[in-house]
């Protein structure tokens, strides 16, 4: 017994090296699994505190820009509130005369921004909302500019969200004025720009600089016509049988501070005619 | 006492990587607080303490994103338990190879984490890794030569004591 405790203690080294060589390497090969659960949600707990402080004096650093563009912002912003319930009277009216009956109004949540997880590979944030905030996986996060991703991972009182720029990202898209050009939007990753492209365009599309790409509503987790971006360069594949668009995202990773979660996504599959494929298919 | 102050010093570089890393970021090149806590550590720790902290640091790192999860873990655990073999070879003391074994140590943990998250793409892993894996490294070493340059002035004039 002595002899195994010595022989423990001289080569411990080695045995603590191997014992953490093998647990990544077992939870690289075990994905997410609830036996890592626990651990994952300790952790995240207590990291969550740290980041809600550290990300606080950015706030804070931050706070006398924000005032001075938000006064002036409010000041527009007001004026524009006027303008959009007089529109907002009218074109409830003439829907009502369409007979499209009302229109999809999506619950949601203003989640803030803790901390960034960036590189080559990947690109998350973690929010300050969780389960207990009404959380769920696959939930669409988006700011008053555009689409920033979805819900990857709910904890108890915070969230991962998978940005658009994450190499494992994709989004059905159409353009904003021709919503038959239809592709699928992604990021390549390998200069970490910000750029996105959106492959699968029909080479007979008319598609030129500075049209708008929005997400096209097909599928369930992202309601359809939210802006993603600007298209920058059009070209075709390698292979010349479609048209890849470089689009350049309306969100910044960086400048995320707020971000807002649509809450209800269920709905979306329910009242689907004001999405503009499902308008495409009924013309 | 120590290993209290190493487990408050690992958890502040987890959450300075996290939040405060994005705003000192230069064209996108930001430095690695993880991997600089982690040579730190090893160096002046030894290979035992600096594996498991590597370790711990790489899972906490890993938990937000499951697509890679481990790999943070695995990379850490080899760079410490390496940086902490180090420790008996070479002279932590000069500041010089201090700068060098962190510029090798980051370029080349780097390199693996592009390789094991990309299953091995070499393209992607190397035009990465030179356009940003690389630079990340050097701005990493550059912050650990100003901090021991900044520690040793402070000492000189008094102002620490060690």
């Amino acid at each position: 017994m002595g002899n195994f405790r010595e022989f423990l203690f001289i080569q411990r080294k080695w045995i603590v090296f191997v014992v953490c060589l093998l647990l990544s390497l077992a939870m690289m090969f075990m994905g997410e699994e609830s036996r890592v659960s626990f651990s994952r949600q300790a952790a995240s707990s207590i990291l969550s505190f740290g980041q809600r402080v550290f990300s606080w004096a950015i706030y804070l650093t931050k706070l006398h820009v924000d005032n001075v563009y938000l006064r002036s912002e409010n000041a527009k912003m007001s004026l524009e509130i006027q303008k959009l319930r007089s529109m907002k009277s009218e074109n409830d009216r003439l829907r009502k005369l369409a007979g499209l009956g009302e229109k999809i109004d999506y619950p949601i949540m203003l989640a803030g921004v803790i901390a960034w997880y960036r590189n080559q590979i990947s690109n998350a944030i973690v929010l300050n909302r969780g389960r207990k905030d009404g959380v769920r996986k696959n939930m669409a996060v988006v700011t008053s500019e555009s689409v920033v991703g979805h819900v990857s991972q709910v904890f108890r009182s915070q969230s991962t969200v998978q940005l658009l720029t994450d190499i494992s990202s994709r989004i059905s898209a159409v353009l904003q004025n021709d919503e038959s050009v239809f592709g699928i939007v992604r990021w390549e990753g390998q200069d970490r720009s910000n750029t996105l492209i959106m492959e699968n365009v029909s080479l007979r599309a008319d598609v030129k600089d500075g049209d708008i790409v929005v997400t096209s509503g097909i599928g369930l987790m992202y309601p359809g016509n939210l802006k993603i971006g600007e298209v920058i360069r059009v070209y075709k594949d390698k292979i010349g049988q479609f048209k890849i668009l470089d689009i350049k995202p309306y969100i910044n990773p960086e400048n995320l501070r707020e971000v807002f979660l649509i809450l209800d996504t269920e709905k979306l599959s329910i009242n689907r005619e004001d999405l503009p494929v499902k308008r495409t298919i009924t013309k | 006492m120590k290993l209290i102050r190493n487990i408050l010093l690992a958890i502040t570089a987890l959450l300075i990587q996290t939040t405060w890393a994005q705003t000192i970021s230069v064209w996108d090149i930001k430095p690695d607080f993880v991997k600089l806590f982690i040579a730190y550590i090893a160096l002046s720790e030894g290979a035992v303490t600096g594996t498991v902290f590597a370790f711990c640091m790489g899972f906490c790192q890993d938990i937000y994103i499951p697509e890679i999860f481990g790999i943070h873990a695995f990379v850490n655990t080899l760079l410490g338990f390496f940086l902490g073999e180090l420790r008996y070879l070479v002279s932590t003391e000069n500041i010089v190879v201090i700068g060098v074994i962190l510029l090798v140590s980051c370029a080349l943990g780097e390199l693996l984490f592009l390789l094991l998250a990309t299953s091995f793409q070499l393209d992607y892993s190397m035009s990465s890794f030179f356009k940003y894996g690389f630079f990340e490294a050097v701005y990493t070493s550059l912050i650990a030569v100003c901090a021991i340059q900044a520690k040793q002035y402070l000492v000189n004039r008094e102002f620490l004591h060690v």
